[in-house]
Order: C-alpha cells, then sequence, then structure tokens
C-alpha cells in the first residue's frame, strides 16, 4: 500500500453507529468518503467516490431483510477495484460463505460487534483494501465445529487446527505467525502439514488458500 | 334344517307321544271323575307351555327361557301319572305330580333371559325341588286326610303306605306346607326385587310373564296356608284359580312376543318417517330413544381421523365393553362403513332383529349427526389449541423478559457502573481507568453475544431471508452431535410453514441432545400429496413420552394451528422419528 489514506464508504441505516464508525476509521487514519443509509444510496455513492472499501450493514432499509448483502454482490461486479466488508448482527455462515465463495478477493465477512476491537476491525478493513480476505472468527469456530461423518479435521494437531482457522479467517502467514508468536517458517510447516492431511492442493497465494479451505469446510458436511 | 330345527321338532313330537300316553292314562283310569275335561285342561296347558317354548328357543336360541318353559309343559304332563291305576305308577305321580311347579318357579327366577342370577337362587330352586318330591310322603307313608279320600275314594293305594297314621300324617304335612310357603315367599320377594331393579324396558318386556307368575306364586302360597289350616272349600276355589292363571302364563308370553313384533315394526316404521321429516341436532337421539322405548339410549359417533368415540358435542366417550352386564352396544354402519353406535340398556340385545333395524334405519342421519359432532370436536380441540398458544405466547414472553433481566440487563448495569468508575479514575489513575475500560469492552461483548443468542432464538433472519433449507442448514451447522440434512426443499414455501417447520426441527433436534443420547440425527423437509413433510430421525435410545414437557405440546399446537399433525414414532431402543404434516 502506498501512503495515501485508503478510502471508506459506510452504509448502515443506524445514524449512529455511522457516526461512531467513522470517527474510529478516521482516528485510525482512515478517509471516510461518504456514508449511506440504505443500499441504493451506497451503490451510488460508491460509484461516485470510487472507495478503496465500502464498510456495508447487511440489514438496510426499506426490507431490513439482506440487501447490504445483494449491495456487496452488484459492487463486488460492477466495482471490482473497491473491497467490500459486509458487517452482519449475526453469525450466519451461509452469508460469509456465500459471499466469499466465487472469490475471496477483496471480501470480507465480519460480525458487527467486531467494530468495537478496533485492532481486529481496522485490521480487517486495510486487509480487504489491500486485495486479501477478512472472516469473522466465529464464522471459522463454527465451520471448524461442524460435525462431519469422517471427520479429517480430527487428524490435526491443535496448533495446526489454530492456523486452519487463522488461515480461514484470511490471515497471512506473516500475520498467523505473529498471532501465534511463532517464526513464519514454523508456520509454513504447520500449513503444509495441514494441506497434506486434508489432501488439499498446496498453494502459495493468500486468497486461493483460503477459499481451498473455505470450499473444504464447507464441503464437509 | 339345522340341527336345532331338528332338535326342536323332534321335542315337539315327543310333547305329542308323551300328550297321548297322558291321554291314554286318564282315559283307562277308573279313579278320575271327569277325563273328558282333565285330558282337554291338560294337555292345552302342557302343550301351550311346550309350544310357546319351542317357539321362544327357536326364536333365540341362546336364551335358555324357551327350554325352561318346555319343560313346565313336560312335567306337567307327568301328573296324568296320578290317573294310573297300577298302585306303584300312581305312588309315582303322586311324588312328581308338583315338580313343574318348581320348573315354573325356575323359569320365573331365571326370566328374562333364562339365567340364574346369584348362585343362592339355584340353591333355593334344589331345595324346592326337592320338596317338590318329598312334600307327598307323608300322605303317602302314613295314609291319605279325609279330604284326599273324599275327593278320590277310588285311588289306588299307596305303594310306600307304612301303616295309618293321622297325628303323623298332619304334623309332615304341615311342616312341609310351612316349609313350601317359605319357598314361595322367598321367590316371590327375589322377583319383586328383580322388578324394582329393572328397567324401564327390561320391565316393559318383563312384566306379563312376571305378574301372571307372581299371581299364580300367591294363588298356590294360600292354597298351602289354606290347605294346612283344612279350609277345605277355600282350597278347591283356590285349585280352579291357580289353574286358571298357570294356563294363561304361555298365552300372556306369546301374545307378549308378537305385540313387540307388531310395535318394532311399527316403531321402525314410524322412526324411518320421523328421520326423513326435519333434521336437527339432538333429536335423533330422542328418537332413537322413542323407537326402542329406552330413554336412557345414548348415540356415539365414530371419528375416522382420530380414531376414537365422540358424543354429538363432540367430546369424548367409551363405549361400555362387549360383556358389560347394565350396557349394550349396536353399531350403526353406512355403506360398510362405521359411522356410531347405539349405547342402550342391555335387555335390547334379547332383540337383536329390533336393535338392527333401528341401526339400519337410522344410518344416515348418524352420518349427519356424525359431521357435525366431527366439527364439534374439531371446534372444541381448536378452542384448546388456541388457549395454549396464548398461554404459550404469555410464557415464552416471561421467559424472553426473564433472560433480557437476567441476561443483557444486568450486564449493561454493570458495564454503566464500570465505565461511571472509569470515568472517575481516568485522571488520577489513568493506568486503573484503562483496565476497567477493557473489562467494560469485555462485559459488553458478552451482552451483545446474548442479544445475539436470543434474538436468533425468536425468529432467526437467515429463515426470512434465504428460507427454510439455508436456516436448516445452519441449524444443523450448530448442533453438538452430527445432522444429516437428507432432502430439503428447493423452493420457498409460505411463510407460516417454513416457521413452523423450521421450529419443529429446532425442537425436535434440543430433545434429541436433551434425551435420545443420539451419535445422529437427519432431517428431511420434502413435499408430498400437497403436504410439507418435516421429518426428524435419530439413532438413540427411543421411548420418547409424547407428553414431554411444554415443547412439543406447543410444536403441536402449532403445526394443528396450520391444519397439519405430528406423529411421534419412538420405540424403545430404535430411535425416534418426529414426524410433522403440514398442508401447503
Amino acid at each position: 500500500m502506498n501512503d495515501s489514506p485508503v478510502r471508506v464508504v459506510i452504509a448502515d441505516d443506524s445514524v449512529l453507529l455511522r457516526e461512531g464508525l467513522s470517527r474510529l476509521l478516521e482516528e485510525s487514519g482512515f478517509e471516510v468518503a461518504g456514508q449511506a443509509g440504505d443500499a441504493e444510496d451506497l451503490l451510488r455513492k460508491v460509484g461516485a467516490h470510487h472507495p478503496d472499501v465500502a464498510v456495508v450493514d447487511v440489514r438496510m432499509p426499506p426490507t431490513h431483510t439482506d440487501e447490504g448483502l445483494r449491495a456487496a454482490h452488484r459492487i463486488r461486479a460492477e466495482h471490482p477495484d473497491t473491497a467490500v466488508l459486509v458487517l452482519s448482527q449475526y453469525v450466519e455462515e451461509a452469508y460469509a460463505l456465500e459471499l466469499l465463495s466465487e472469490s475471496t478477493e477483496r471480501t470480507g465477512y465480519l460480525l458487527k460487534d467486531r467494530v468495537a476491537d478496533v485492532d481486529t476491525f481496522t485490521d480487517a478493513v486495510r486487509r480487504v483494501a489491500g486485495g486479501g480476505s477478512a472472516l469473522d472468527p466465529e464464522v471459522v469456530a463454527l465451520l471448524l465445529g461442524r460435525r462431519r461423518r469422517e471427520d479429517p479435521l480430527e487428524a490435526l494437531t491443535a496448533r495446526e487446527r489454530e492456523v486452519l482457522g487463522l488461515m480461514a479467517e484470511g490471515r497471512s502467514n506473516a500475520a498467523i505467525a505473529e498471532a501465534l508468536v511463532v517464526t513464519e517458517r514454523a508456520v509454513e510447516k504447520h500449513v503444509t502439514s495441514i494441506f497434506s492431511k486434508l489432501d488439499l492442493t498446496p498453494t502459495v497465494e493468500d486468497h486461493r488458500r483460503v477459499l481451498a479451505v473455505l470450499a473444504y469446510l464447507r464441503a464437509g458436511d | 334344517m339345522t340341527s336345532l330345527n331338528r332338535a326342536l321338532v323332534a321335542i315337539a313330537l315327543a310333547a305329542v307321544v308323551a300328550g297321548g300316553a297322558a291321554a291314554a292314562l286318564i282315559v283307562s283310569s277308573d279313579h278320575t271323575p271327569h277325563p273328558g275335561a282333565g285330558i282337554a285342561i291338560g294337555l292345552l296347558i302342557a302343550w301351550s307351555f311346550v309350544g310357546t317354548g319351542l317357539y321362544a328357543w327357536w326364536r333365540r336360541p341362546a336364551n335358555r327361557f324357551g327350554a325352561l318353559m318346555a319343560a313346565v309343559g313336560f312335567t306337567y304332563m307327568l301328573g296324568s301319572l296320578t290317573a294310573s291305576d297300577d298302585s306303584v305308577v300312581f305312588t309315582i305321580g303322586v311324588l312328581l305330580a308338583s315338580l313343574y311347579f318348581v320348573v315354573f318357579a325356575h323359569l320365573l327366577l331365571a326370566y328374562p333371559d333364562g339365567r340364574l342370577r346369584r348362585r343362592w337362587h339355584a340353591w333355593l330352586l334344589a331345595g324346592g325341588y326337592a320338596l317338590s318330591v318329598v312334600g307327598p310322603l307323608p300322605q303317602l307313608l302314613w295314609g291319605f286326610s279325609e279330604r284326599m279320600l273324599e275327593s278320590c275314594a277310588d285311588c289306588p293305594e299307596s305303594a310306600l303306605l307304612i301303616e295309618r297314621n293321622d297325628t303323623l300324617r298332619d304334623v309332615f304335612n304341615a311342616l312341609m306346607s310351612a316349609i313350601g310357603v317359605a319357598i314361595v315367599a322367598v321367590v316371590l320377594v327375589i322377583l319383586i326385587r328383580h322388578w324394582r331393579a329393572a328397567t324401564a324396558p327390561q320391565r316393559r318386556a318383563m312384566a306379563p310373564v312376571l305378574w301372571s307368575g307372581v299371581a299364580m306364586l300367591v294363588v298356590l302360597a294360600t292354597a298351602l296356608g289354606t290347605d294346612a289350616a283344612g279350609i277345605s272349600r277355600l282350597t278347591d276355589l283356590l285349585g280352579w284359580l291357580s289353574l286358571l292363571v298357570f294356563a294363561s302364563v304361555p298365552w300372556v308370553f306369546l301374545i307378549g312376543l308378537v305385540r313387540s313384533r307388531v310395535a318394532r315394526a311399527g316403531a321402525v316404521s314410524e322412526l324411518l318417517l320421523r328421520l326423513g321429516e326435519a333434521p336437527g341436532t339432538g333429536t335423533l337421539r330422542c328418537r332413537l330413544a322413542d323407537a326402542l322405548g329406552d330413554r336412557s339410549l345414548q348415540l356415539a359417533f365414530w371419528l375416522d381421523d382420530k380414531g376414537r368415540w365422540v358424543d354429538s358435542d363432540g367430546h369424548a366417550v367409551e363405549l361400555p365393553a362387549e360383556d358389560d352386564p347394565a350396557r349394550g352396544r349396536t353399531a350403526v354402519e353406512l355403506e360398510g362403513r362405521r359411522v356410531g353406535a347405539i349405547v342402550h340398556d342391555r335387555s335390547l340385545c334379547e332383540d337383536p332383529e329390533l336393535l338392527g333395524s333401528v341401526a339400519a334405519a337410522a344410518g344416515l342421519a348418524m352420518e349427519n349427526e356424525r359431521l357435525q359432532a366431527q366439527l364439534r370436536a374439531r371446534v372444541e380441540e381448536l378452542r384448546a389449541s388456541r388457549a395454549r398458544i396464548v398461554e404459550a405466547g404469555t410464557d415464552e414472553r416471561r421467559r424472553l423478559e426473564r433472560n433480557l433481566h437476567d441476561g443483557a440487563q444486568q450486564r449493561l448495569v454493570a458495564l454503566s457502573l464500570t465505565l461511571r468508575l472509569a470515568q472517575a479514575k481516568v485522571r488520577k489513575e489513568p493506568d486503573k481507568a484503562d483496565e476497567l475500560l477493557g473489562a467494560a469492552q469485555q462485559e459488553l461483548t458478552l451482552a451483545l453475544g446474548e442479544l445475539r443468542e436470543l434474538a436468533r432464538g425468536i425468529h432467526p433472519a437467515i429463515l426470512s431471508d434465504r428460507g427454510l433449507g439455508a436456516a436448516l442448514e445452519a441449524l444443523a451447522g450448530r448442533a453438538p452431535m452430527r445432522v444429516d440434512l437428507a432432502d430439503l426443499p428447493s423452493d420457498r414455501l409460505p411463510e407460516p410453514i417454513e416457521a413452523a417447520a423450521y421450529f419443529v426441527v429446532a425442537e425436535a433436534l434440543t430433545n434429541v441432545v436433551k434425551y435420545a443420547h443420539a451419535s445422529q440425527a437427519t432431517v428431511s423437509v420434502t413435499r408430498l400429496n400437497g403436504h410439507a413433510v418435516v421429518e426428524v430421525a435419530d439413532d438413540g435410545i427411543g421411548g420418547a413420552d409424547p407428553d414431554r414437557g411444554s415443547g412439543l405440546r406447543g410444536l403441536v399446537d402449532r403445526v394443528s394451528a396450520l391444519d397439519g399433525r405430528m406423529l411421534l414414532d419412538s420405540p424403545a431402543g430404535s430411535g425416534t422419528r418426529l414426524r410433522a404434516e403440514i398442508p401447503v
């Protein structure tokens, strides 16, 4: 990333939350290019400002169901340079997987609560803006926790499961190493072992790797 | 010709032969004053008992009453042995001459179903049979009385005569008469008790035979009494009177039988007419009660879908057992399909033809009333289920309030306190304040988590957004055991059905986790014959109780509110299968 601040458009029907997010992001060095109260407004603002990231609430007027999610799909399709970070009130793995199924590039799905954890949140915004992905740890936990018929995940060591979880969240090897306080070399070894145990084709690129892991976790049942 | 009919014909022939023999005896007798009249009266009485007895036997082969009646006729003919000029035959005739009378008492006690009702009645009758034979012994052992000799001067000598002893004879005679009166009195009391215990239709059937029998007994008891007292003129008169009453019994019985057949035909045709008139609720019972003459009559209607009996108000009723001593039941069918039952007095079972014709006539009217009863039962059920739904709603609100109060609300109060503390310390002890804010942040995360779970429990957003399939996938993903989704609907179902189906699966899975000790559950939602069929099966221990907990009850209400139904199949040891069928 270059030095110019990451530009963000925020969409949420709650003014209070929008303002709070906006202040939080600006204090963390982002530039808030615009705010929107509904999906239509959001699409208009994205079209006008070409932000690096759109932070989108799932539920918005008029139906308060999933228009945020649908808007996110349109943004990814119509504005490939704009990353999308969807915020959800609920842990719905179906939404997350739907969003990340085509491509994990510039896409993220976080629980709304996460915004209070400023570091995690800004890190996720930066990650998707930089072309990566972000998946909420609770969604990952849910996917890892699913009971399967013959569960190959049981063959993984505890540390390998941690690494797999962080990979699914969209973290790079460096970030994983930092989170687990180990060397990147050690992380690479774990990753290789995981891929062989799960019978997955090893891949270097982070977003491809996330896609493979998610596809694996989803297909598990 | 059936074996029964052959037997009846044989008995009739026997009666003719016996009658002929008796007549021959009387004609050849040298001590019978009016042989012609004796034969005529004797045969008339004997044959009318045998004849009506055989008729009754033929009509109701299961009822022993007819056989008893015929027995009265046969034993009555034994009296003609006294016409014999041979001393031994004459003596036997005297001994057996009153036997018919005990058979008659037996008949009365066993009326109308041919069975004695108490064991001691049999003992009483045994005593009567013994007495009837022993009774003439004093006369035979110690010589005939003056009166007897007067009326039968030419009778042969008793074959058992020891010596003439008037004192001994009179003492024993008086004793026998007293015992005879006592037995007759007990029989009378029993008969009056039977009458008092009888229901109206039973009384109507009993009346003719019972009252002529009672009259006969009274007359005989008086005769025995006066005989003992030696009032001879009265005894003669009473003898004729009792003969008259006795002779009338079979005819009274026959008239009753014929009248009931005629009345029955009338009642059934009137019933048909009245059923054709105006349909109205409640009156069917009255009409059938009139036709059968049983005011205690009740109707029960069969609900095929529920598999139970209800009354006309739709309330569940029990039918009397097959062997219930007081109540009988007669099935009513329409085009081979069971529609209901008439519950009536047991005595009507004596008349299966009448019940059959009434039941046949009532078929259509019963079907109409059955439909109404079914409607009422349904309304009743809906009312109960609606009340439960309202109650469940209130319970649910209470539960939510408690969860909010104990959970998120408490956390927010604590959070507010922590923030207040942090604010106080922010200048003097910034480190402490920082720590407090961290704690506040944690508290807030927990509160948010609880709120999220609570909201999902009320109604998962994904259900409205993405439909049943996605919601069930999410549910399965959160279950603490393996849940296989076998079939899921590809297209959306109406919202209330999706919600009901979702909560059926959610509750079922909760139960599986709580009780079933299962390692795996399978969920399927299919569309079959215009129904959404939701099935949750597990491989657990089975033996689930359908009444367990309010959760399942609530689901049944929820499903039946959509006109659906729930089926629970949970044999012990082979898993549980819960199935809900909701019309789409």
